[in-house]
């Protein structure tokens, strides 16, 4: 068994997706794996203050925040990055002189550790690519911003295989294995039918990559490796893709109490092997 | 029925095709045009395929010309007044927009009034302009101010629901005490009764039975409305 | 143009005047608090804590630090709480609202300086470490009364948290991790909650106690208690708005003692819940 939790590597941990219904924003979303969980809320398009006001465009704004303390460099940085990742599924030349006003909240710790994406410093990739789901969601949820696709992002690690030199890619890797891992990153692909035209089996739309930070922690990697982790991440995205799809029905068409029903408390834990994961930080 | 997300390819064909909210043309270079969704609902369509739009629920409101709204006095500006009808623009409404109005003979609004108003102009890059008569006749009819009573909010699906003579919530309070509504279609209902405890009960019930709060059907509201002291 | 719009005149006219009937608009009695429900995460001092839609998160950690020079004996705590636009697209980000420096004091006031940590038992070695407990608030929504609700969280979180054992030999401090050792929870002196009542310039209108969001903005005057379920007080604050008679500040003062044993009850009966509910393995 390569993996601590018995995943196999293309295997993502339990997703979690319930629509929030935060009282004064406009759509809102949690989404997790397994206990990297975050939760996203959109309001717009509404007024804009005039130092932010666009007379081609809605103006997208972001803000990023970490679990414990307040935002710093690294969340600002992130939210930089999601602006450029979220602008492309969005219509932003339909409202213009608007505001849409994006706050995306860790609802976990997000300290890479060491391995994943920029090393030791900034966010991990998993609880970016939550982070980059929950905003999707919330979008979705919302549903007055008119929407190109659905962007949606995972996670991909390396860990040291057999022999020192082989690497073997893993897909979402979980909190523990984060220390193990020789690199990886996020990866965010745009599901939309207008800006690739093609539809796929099942329904799904064409894919595009709009943005990643694969990058090896240790030593070098090769355009077959990287080629090998975006198909793996593709494969990841597109679950996620037919869980948001999956949502739907639950959310318009309704389930009574759907909060209440289907939401299971942030902290219980969705699956069992879950003890060994109680951390603290010293 | 089927659920799209955004950014999918929907088989709306006809030779007269009109798209309704949600969906949009969109053209290749190499393909031919195609219609693909841009929000997240269920896919509709009318009997002959002539029509089609996707349902789904919003919270904000984005203004649609002819559209039935509420809103609420906000200033005065020159000759009319400025409106929240809770799109991202404030909407105007002229001085003389009204039923028989004149120069002279001007309605007195003030602020913080609550109107029943018509969209009569929307674009993106224009503010919404509001009339308070009928388009055709030049009537007044229900529109104008709302005096009294109590403006509850719900979501846009709700709005619609509410508009649809069968649907079930109106006439169930209505088989318990009078009542007086106005649906704006912009997330805002204006009701009205005699008794508060009545109006109290009529809200609570529209959150009840709305989608996005706790979307009771038709039999959990009267076992709701069953326990409110009416 | 005031950001938000107030409430128009039908919504203002009919709040007072059901009011005035004991009614209020979800169905509650004016001195009838909304029953919060409080949701613990995996991790200890995690707590989610809902009173009707309003919703806030509070999450505690502790690390090692220095002390300060002055008070070499005492750990040191701080609370962040910044109100972002998810609580309501009204707070406009990077310019604290009235209502976020109003929290800020007044979290600052009930959780940290009416001593309910036990700053002293943060110690670990004198001048050299002491504990740094950080308490973070994060609205996530704001339906009205969102102080009442940061305060609940923010206690509850400080009574979630446990910290790992810590061991002092000599010059050297052996920190165990919670699989070898079981994590200590803080020494509280007592467990303050506060109580926001809202007044109206007519005698005819009752005083309410957690107001909503229109509520809230239709009252002229707030008035916050936190005391504990012992009947001590910690904090009253009024900032401005209708005045009120010594008698009538004392009733409140006396609904918010009824209140405070109530929450107390609902509180320990959570975490004990919570507790039995997750097994710490120590070997």
């Amino acid at each position: 068994m390569i993996r601590d939790d018995g995943r196999s590597v293309e295997e993502l941990r339990p997703i979690t997706l319930v629509y929030e219904r935060l009282d004064r924003v406009d759509g809102s979303a949690r989404f997790g794996f397994g206990q990297t969980q975050a939760v996203a809320s959109v309001s717009g398009p509404i007024e804009v203050r005039a130092n932010l006001e666009s007379p081609s465009q809605a103006t997208l704004d972001i803000h990023i925040r970490p679990l414990a303390s307040v935002p710093g460099t690294d969340s600002r940085a992130f939210a930089t990055i999601l602006k450029t990742v979220l602008s492309p599924s969005l219509y932003l030349s339909h409202h213009p002189r608007t505001l849409v006003q994006l706050v995306g909240q860790a609802l976990c710790g997000s300290e890479s550790g060491s391995g994943s994406g920029t090393v030791g410093r900034g966010w991990n990739s998993a609880i970016m690519a939550s982070l980059i789901n929950a905003c999707s969601a919330a979008f979705i949820n919302a549903g007055s911003m008119p929407m190109r696709g659905v962007v949606c992002a995972v996670s991909i690690g390396r860990l040291p295989g057999e022999d020192d030199d082989a690497t073997i890619l893993v897909l979402d890797p979980s909190e523990t294995e984060l220390s193990k891992l020789r690199g990886g990153g996020c990866f965010a692909f745009l599901f939309s039918f207008s800006t690739s035209p093609s539809q796929a089996e099942d329904d799904i739309p064409g894919v595009s990559l709009l943005w990643r930070n694969y990058a090896a922690s240790d030593g070098t990697f090769d355009e077959a490796e990287f080629a090998r982790a975006q198909s793996l991440a593709c494969q990841g995205a597109t679950e996620i893709w037919k869980t948001m799809k999956k949502s739907l029905e639950g959310n318009i068409d309704g389930l009574l109490n759907k909060t209440q029903t289907a939401k299971p408390p942030p902290g219980v834990p969705i699956h069992v092997d879950e003890d060994d994961d109680e951390k603290m930080e010293i | 029925m089927s659920y799209v997300l955004p950014g999918e390819s929907v088989p709306a064909k006809h030779v007269n095709l009109k798209l309704g909210p949600g969906l949009l043309q969109v053209s290749h270079v190499a393909q031919e045009t195609a219609v693909v969704s841009t929000k997240a609902g269920e896919l509709k369509h009318s009997a002959n395929n002539k029509l089609w739009w996707i349902e789904g629920n919003a919270r904000r409101y984005v203004p649609a010309a002819q559209e039935s709204v509420i809103g609420i006095v906000i200033a005065r500006s020159g000759e009319g007044w400025r409106v929240d009808i809770g799109a991202a623009h404030m909407a105007s409404l002229d001085g003389l927009a009204f039923e028989g109005a004149t120069k002279r003979n001007r309605l007195n609004l003030k602020i913080g009034s609550l109107l029943y108003a018509r969209v009569s102009l929307a674009h993106k890059d224009m503010e919404p302009e509001l009339e308070c008569f009928d388009a055709q006749t030049r009537k007044a009819g229900e529109f104008g101010e709302l005096k009294g009573g109590f403006m509850a909010r719900c979501s846009l699906q709700m709005c619609r629901h509410l508009l649809d003579p069968n649907h079930f919530l109106f006439p169930l309070l209505g088989s318990k005490f009078p009542l007086e509504t106005a649906i704006g279609v912009n997330g805002r209902v204006w009701v009205n009764s005699k008794e508060p405890k009545h109006v109290i009960a009529i809200v609570r019930c529209i959150e009840a039975a709305d989608p996005d709060g706790s979307n009771m059907d038709a039999l959990q509201v009267k076992k709701f409305l069953g326990t409110l002291d009416i | 143009m005031p950001r938000p719009p107030s409430p128009s005149i039908p919504e203002k006219e009919f709040v007072y005047s059901a009011l005035k009937q004991g009614l209020r608009i979800d169905g509650r009695l004016p001195l009838e608090t909304r029953k919060p429900v409080l949701t613990f995460g995996q991790d200890l001092g995690w707590v989610e804590c809902a009173m009707g839609k309003t919703r806030v998160l509070a999450q505690v950690d502790g690390k090692m630090v220095k002390p300060t020079p002055e008070r070499p004996l005492e750990g040191i705590m701080s609370i962040h709480s910044e109100i972002s636009p998810m609580a309501s697209s009204d707070y406009e980000p990077g310019r604290p609202s009235d209502e976020e420096v109003t929290m800020t004091r007044m979290l600052d006031k009930v959780l940290r300086r009416s001593d309910a940590v036990d700053k002293e038992s943060l110690c670990v070695q004198a001048g050299q470490r002491v504990w740094h407990i950080r308490l973070t608030i994060h609205c996530l929504a704001d339906a009205g009364n969102l102080l009442d609700c940061a305060c609940l969280a923010g206690i509850v979180a400080l009574k979630h948290f446990r910290r790992p054992e810590v061991e002092v030999e000599g010059d050297e401090v052996i920190v165990h991790h919670p699989s070898e050792r079981a994590p200590v929870p803080l020494s509280m002196h007592h467990t303050p909650y506060c109580f926001t009542f809202a007044c109206f310039p007519d005698p005819e209108i009752p005083t309410i106690i957690d107001p909503t969001n229109l509520e809230q903005r239709l009252s002229l005057g707030l008035l916050s208690v936190a005391l504990n379920a012992q009947r001590e007080l910690c904090v009253v604050q009024k900032a401005g708005g209708v005045p009120l008679s010594p008698d009538e500040v004392m009733q409140m003062i006396d609904q918010a003692v009824a209140k405070a044993k109530e929450l107390d009850r609902i509180v320990e009966q959570s975490l004990k819940e919570d507790w039995a509910g997750r097994h710490v393995e120590v070997r």
